[in-house]
Parts: structure tokens; C-alpha cells; sequence
């Protein structure tokens, strides 16, 4: 009984959580990535760019997506125009995303739109990287 | 855990597929070039990869430090809709004319900066860029001109992929803007001599005349000129604003029923001057303005009544002013509208002139051949409208259309009657046989208005028609949501299944219809396959539903099903791909 409960609870906060959450400072980011043993996320975006809309507004918010990526993964979303961007995380078009650990080491890097299916793979692929 | 395994398994068995992650590099997306060529004018412009496109707003060609030498004229490239953003495929390709300032000699170094930024339709967007590049000028070969001056940017029709532009429309389209000038003038000029102006010009040279006192030569011309000007200002004023208001339906007469709407003004103003009906302003207007120039006098008096006269507006005179102004709105372009009115308000002008000056000696007689001059007009109208219709419609349909008009005006002529000018006679009967080849060329699928007999060719008559008989061939079944494409699977549940996500403003997609899906062979192996089109032209929310379901950013995109109706992921092609490799492709699976 207590088994079950405690099953549906989580069940449910997990779909209550099912939300992407985006910290504003990459700094801060690799602090809650150190705290909560969790991997970094960097979306590398740009006004006028359907393909990041398409990510942030679909792919994102999936709820399959974004249950898995609160689990194991921090956000931070940053504009190569309007932000400081490390040097360390090249690009030449958006979207980029860039997967680091929390002493700042980058474990993988992918360019493009990607469907749900496609990004939870990346996803999963990542985690194990870890 | 049961629920969660069934969402997930759920998921697994709905589609989804590899993007595959291989951009091209900047370098390769885009390709800018700028050259000079041997009119001293300057080439620039971007070559783009394969599926990547410039958005139009931000791409821009300019002379840096233009003091000496500067742009007189940039034509620019037609851009296309895709997804709400005007953009370019394949290339964009500016002409650039230049100018020199006064005292200007021998080479000169210019400066040309071309900034653009662009995505690939496979789901990246690129940074802004920017290229400089120097080139040397030969300024012996360019006009003087005050860096103010610039002539406004015009469009040039060369990206067309929709329907062949023949080269016709092409002069008319690429904005000469000196030979438009001279149309018109010679259109005010034309209209001087319609039934309904015509008579009255010696009238109001009489008037004009009347309200000066003493008459030299020289009055009556200044007379007669404040006349003219004064009705140029006003026909100048109309045009301005027909061109700014223009301006903004630029976007809507993207549309096709408001090219439609166009079209049918076109056709109602031809009908009026084959004297279906009349275009006028309430007689109440016409008497009030009439009686209001009559009271001042002198040089004022004169400006007024030329100014007014151009509201008065008889009706020869309403429908191809109207059209006028219609077509000056297409383009867009105030100032271009402006000074084009006034040349035909110039135009109109001569005549009066002349009268005015030579107290009537040189006018020659009112008599048939003005019913001659509306009929004219008539046609104009309606090969305009037939003109505008091109931009949305099969160009073998518009032929067809200029076949009948050429056919009905040659007749209207007289080509078979014995009667007649030698003149007309020659003119009627060219126009009929061009006609009549253009109706043979339509009947035999040719779509060219320059080469209409071109398929007569030995060469191209057997690969020419075979590929048209096999364009029949490739026939899609089209859906447009989730539910109409669910249907169609489960019908041909257990066969080959290719789906193609396709939308008209895709000019990928057009090259794969056009070249990979016309091609003999891919259509041959196209045949054991259940063909399904999925059009997202509208982008609605039932497609974009579709395309989310099938991860499709945009298109193009090829997939292929199963028995089992689960997409063959690995086997999705984006983008355009050519014949042979199509054909690999399709044969590997």
C-alpha cells in the first residue's frame, strides 16, 4: 500500500515537474550541475531562428522530454548575440546545443533541430556519458 | 510503472526519424561574389548550398564610401514566401549600376559590402555575415549624377521558378525605368486621342486662349503649358500615392484571389472601353469643378482648370488611368508612379500644346480611327490582366488565353475581310499567326510565349514529348492532416509507402518534382510504390500537427514505410535529391 503511494506521488510530480527549467547564468548553472550531480545544457540561439523556436516551443516542452532532461540535466539558454558566450563553445549556426559536466568539460555537442524521439536518444546518450 | 511503459512504448511505435545533424559549413552554405563586367556595372551576390536560404531583410549589397562612384540603380533579385519570411534559394543575385560624381576620371577603387544572413531548411540557422570586396571601376564608362540622385531599387525577375517568364513581361517587370517613362508618355499621348478627349482639345485651347489677354505665340504656349503642368501635377499626385499604397499590399498581391480581384478590375476597365458600359464621375461633380475653374482668370486660372481637369475625368480616359494606377500600385514604387504619371500626364499634354500654338493648323480630323484607339486600350487592359494572372496560374493556361485575345483582336482587325488599310491588314495578320501558334503550342504542351513551335524541333520531339506523357504519371495522393494520412496508410497497409512532405513555396520541392520525380526511370521504380503528398503549404494547425508527428521541420522530406506501416527512419531523405541518387536510393530499400 505505502508502495503505491509513494508510486503515484512521484508518478505525479514528475508529470507536475514535466516543465523545462532555464537558469539565466551559466555560472549558476555549473553550481546546481555540481550540487545535484546533474549535466549542463547549453542552448546556443539567435532572433529570427525558426529552428530554435521549434526546439524551445515543441521539442522542450514535451512532457517526455522534459521529465527526463529535469532529472539529469540543467538548461541554460543563451543568445550568441545578446550574451556572453565561452569561447570554448563554438558555433557557426543555431540551434546548438552543448552538453557539459560541472567542471565545465564538454561531453558532446549537437546542431540542429531534432523531434522529440530523436532528442530524448541524444538525451539518454548523453546521460550515460556522465 | 505499467503506465509509464505504456506511454513510452506508445511513443517508440509513433514515428519519428534522424535529422541528420550534417550542416553544411558557412563556407559552403554560402558562397558571395562580386565582380565587375564590361558595362562597368557591378555583379554581387550569395550562391547557397543546397537546402539553405537568405531571408531578404537582411541581406544587403552596398558601396562602401561612396563619394566618387555610387550606386544609380540596384536591381534586385525576386524573393519567395516560406513560412511568413521573404527569402532566397539557390542564389541571389544583385546588378548593380553605378554613377560618378563630377570631375570624376580614370580607374577607381570601389568598395562593395554584401551583409546576409540565412538558415538551412534541415533546421540551422546561420550567423550574420558580412563580406567586403574591392574592385576596380572604370569611371570613363559611367554617367555623371549627384550622389542624391539614386534611382530607387527595382525588381528583376530572374529567380522565377514557378512558370517561364517570357522576356516580354521580363522588360516590362525589370523596371527600366526609362522605357517605362516612355510608355507612359506614349500611352498620354495615345490617350489624347480616345473619342471622348479628342474633340475637346481645341475647345479648351480656345478656353485657355480666351483667358489670356493679347495672344503671341509665346502666350498662348505658356497658356497652354500651365494647362499641362498643372493636370501633370495632379496625375502625379495620384500616381505617388497608387505607388505607396502599393507598397503595402506588396505582401497581399502575393495572394491569389487578390490577384484575382486585380485581374477582373482589368477585365471590367476593357469592357468599358469596348463600350459595354461607361466610366465616369456623377455628372454633379462634373459640373461643380467645371464651374469652379471658370471664374478665376489669367495664368491662375489656367493652372486651376488643368489641375481640376484631371478630376473631371471623362470616360475614355477613366479606365486606363485606372489601370494605369493599378499597375503603378503593383509595383510598389512611389516615386516610380510619380514620375510616370507625369509623363503620361505629358503625354496627354502634347496635343494641346500644339493646338494652342499653332491656333489649330496641325490637329488632324476626328474619325473612325479613334473607336480604333479605345479598342485598343480594350486589348491592353485585358493582356494586362491576363499578364497579372500569370503569377498563380499554369503558364500553359495564360498562353492559351493571350491566343485568344491575339486571335479575337486580329479578327476584330479585319485579317480575312478584304477592306481595310494595307497597314492593319499586315499587323492583323501577324498577330493572327502568332496567335494561332501560340493555341498549337498550347494544344502540344509548350509553354514558351518567345519559342512556341520549339517542340517541332527533331531533337527534343521524342524526349520532349515522352517526358511529357510520363509527367501524367507520378500521380500523389494528397493529404493534409494526421487523420487523412492515417486513412491512406491503413488502406495500403503491407505495400511500399513513400510519403513526401511538399508545400508550394518550397523551391526544393519543385526541383524534386520538376527534375528527380520527371525523370523516365525514378518514375518507372515511382510506380511500385503507394505515392502519398503531404502539402503543408498552409501550415494550419492540421499540418503543422502532421509535421510535428513526422519530425518534419520543413520540407522537403521523403519517408518510406513498412508492412507494418512504422517509418523506415533511416531511410529519409531531406532535401533535394537528383535522379541517379534518388534512384540508388529507392532501389536500396
Amino acid at each position: 500500500m505505502i508502495k503505491k503511494i509513494i508510486l503515484i506521488a512521484t508518478f505525479m510530480s514528475s508529470i507536475l515537474l514535466a516543465e523545462m527549467n532555464w537558469i539565466p547564468d551559466l555560472e549558476d548553472a555549473y553550481d546546481v550541475a555540481e550540487k545535484e550531480n546533474k549535466i549542463v545544457m547549453v542552448m546556443l540561439s539567435q532572433e529570427g531562428c525558426p529552428g530554435c523556436e521549434y526546439m524551445t516551443d515543441v521539442v522542450l516542452k514535451d512532457d517526455d522530454v522534459a521529465k527526463i532532461f529535469n532529472r539529469n540535466f540543467i538548461a541554460v539558454y543563451l543568445d550568441i548575440h545578446e550574451d556572453q558566450v565561452p569561447l570554448e563553445l563554438k558555433h557557426f549556426g543555431t540551434p546548438t546545443f552543448y552538453f557539459l559536466k560541472a567542471d565545465e568539460t564538454i561531453l558532446d555537442v549537437t546542431r540542429g533541430t531534432k523531434n522529440e524521439l530523436d532528442f530524448l536518444d541524444k538525451l539518454e546518450n548523453v546521460k550515460t556519458l556522465k | 510503472m505499467k503506465i509509464l511503459l505504456k506511454i513510452y512504448i506508445i511513443m517508440m511505435v509513433s514515428v519519428g526519424f534522424a535529422q541528420s545533424g550534417d550542416f553544411l559549413m558557412p563556407d559552403k552554405a554560402f558562397q558571395p561574389y562580386a565582380k565587375v563586367n564590361h558595362q562597368a556595372q557591378i555583379e554581387a551576390g550569395v550562391v547557397l548550398g543546397k537546402s539553405i536560404y537568405l531571408y531578404e531583410d537582411k541581406l544587403s549589397v552596398s558601396i562602401v564610401d561612396s563619394k566618387d562612384v555610387s550606386i544609380l540603380q540596384t536591381i534586385s533579385p525576386e524573393s519567395l514566401a516560406h513560412d511568413g519570411d521573404m527569402v532566397f534559394f539557390n542564389s541571389a543575385d544583385f546588378l548593380l549600376t553605378l554613377k560618378k560624381a563630377s570631375g570624376v576620371t580614370g580607374l577607381k577603387d570601389v568598395v562593395v559590402k554584401i551583409t546576409y544572413q540565412g538558415c538551412s531548411e534541415e533546421g540551422l540557422c546561420y550567423e550574420p555575415s558580412e563580406k567586403s570586396y574591392s574592385l576596380v571601376v572604370d569611371s570613363s564608362k559611367l554617367g555623371v549624377g549627384d550622389s542624391s540622385e539614386a534611382f530607387p531599387a527595382t525588381r528583376n525577375a530572374s529567380n522565377e521558378e514557378k512558370s517561364q517568364t517570357d522576356s516580354i513581361a521580363d522588360t516590362i517587370k525589370s523596371g527600366n525605368v526609362f522605357i517605362i517613362l516612355l510608355t507612359f508618355f506614349g500611352f498620354g499621348l495615345l490617350l489624347a486621342m480616345t473619342p471622348c478627349v479628342f474633340p475637346m482639345i481645341p475647345i479648351i485651347s480656345g478656353l485657355i486662349i480666351s483667358q489670356g489677354k493679347g495672344l503671341t505665340t509665346k502666350k498662348a504656349f505658356a497658356l497652354s503649358l500651365t494647362y499641362v503642368l498643372a493636370m501633370a501635377v495632379a496625375y502625379t499626385i495620384a500616381g505617388v500615392l497608387a505607388g505607396l499604397f502599393g507598397a503595402n499590399l506588396q505582401a497581399a498581391l502575393q495572394t491569389p484571389w487578390v490577384v484575382y480581384g486585380f485581374s477582373f478590375v482589368f477585365v471590367a476597365l476593357a469592357f468599358s472601353m469596348f463600350g459595354f458600359y461607361e466610366l465616369k464621375l456623377p455628372d454633379r461633380f462634373v459640373t461643380k469643378i467645371s464651374s469652379t475653374g471658370g471664374n478665376s482668370s489669367g495664368y491662375v486660372g489656367v493652372a486651376i482648370m488643368g489641375f481640376l481637369s484631371a478630376l473631371i475625368v471623362g470616360p475614355c480616359v477613366a479606365a486606363p488611368l485606372a489601370g494605369a494606377l493599378v499597375y503603378i500600385g503593383q509595383t510598389g514604387d512611389a516615386f516610380l508612379g510619380g514620375m510616370a504619371l507625369f509623363s503620361m500626364s505629358i503625354g496627354m499634354g502634347v496635343p494641346l500644346i500644339v493646338v494652342g500654338v499653332s491656333a489649330g493648323k496641325f490637329m488632324p480630323r476626328p474619325g473612325e480611327w479613334m473607336t480604333m484607339v479605345t479598342a485598343i486600350f480594350g486589348v491592353m487592359m485585358l493582356g494586362v490582366a491576363i499578364w497579372m494572372l500569370e503569377k498563380i496560374v499554369d503558364s500553359s493556361i495564360t498562353m492559351i488565353l493571350y491566343s485568344v485575345l491575339g486571335i479575337g483582336f486580329a479578327l476584330f482587325l479585319g485579317v480575312f475581310e478584304k477592306k481595310g488599310h494595307f497597314l492593319q491588314h499586315s499587323v492583323a495578320m501577324i498577330l493572327f499567326i502568332y496567335s494561332v501558334s501560340l493555341f498549337i503550342a498550347f494544344l502540344a504542351g509548350s509553354t514558351s510565349m518567345t519559342k512556341p513551335l520549339a517542340f517541332l524541333n527533331a531533337q527534343t520531339l521524342a524526349s520532349s514529348t515522352q517526358t511529357r506523357v510520363e509527367a501524367k504519371d507520378a500521380e500523389f495522393a494528397v493529404v493534409k492532416s494526421i487523420a487523412e494520412l492515417d486513412a491512406l496508410l491503413e488502406e495500403n497497409k503491407g505495400k511500399k509507402i513513400m510519403l513526401d512532405f511538399s508545400a508550394d513555396w518550397c523551391a526544393a520541392c519543385k526541383e524534386l518534382e520538376e527534375i528527380t520525380f520527371a525523370d523516365a526511370t525514378v518514375k518507372a521504380k515511382m510506380n511500385e510504390f503507394v505515392l502519398i503528398r503531404a502539402d503543408v503549404t498552409e501550415n494550419g494547425d492540421d499540418e503543422k500537427a502532421l509535421s510535428k508527428k513526422y519530425g518534419v521541420f520543413g520540407p522537403p522530406a521523403i519517408l518510406f514505410f513498412d508492412k507494418d506501416l512504422n517509418v523506415r527512419k533511416a531511410k529519409t531523405i531531406i532535401g533535394f535529391t537528383p535522379p541517379e541518387e534518388f534512384l540508388t536510393h529507392l532501389n536500396n530499400l
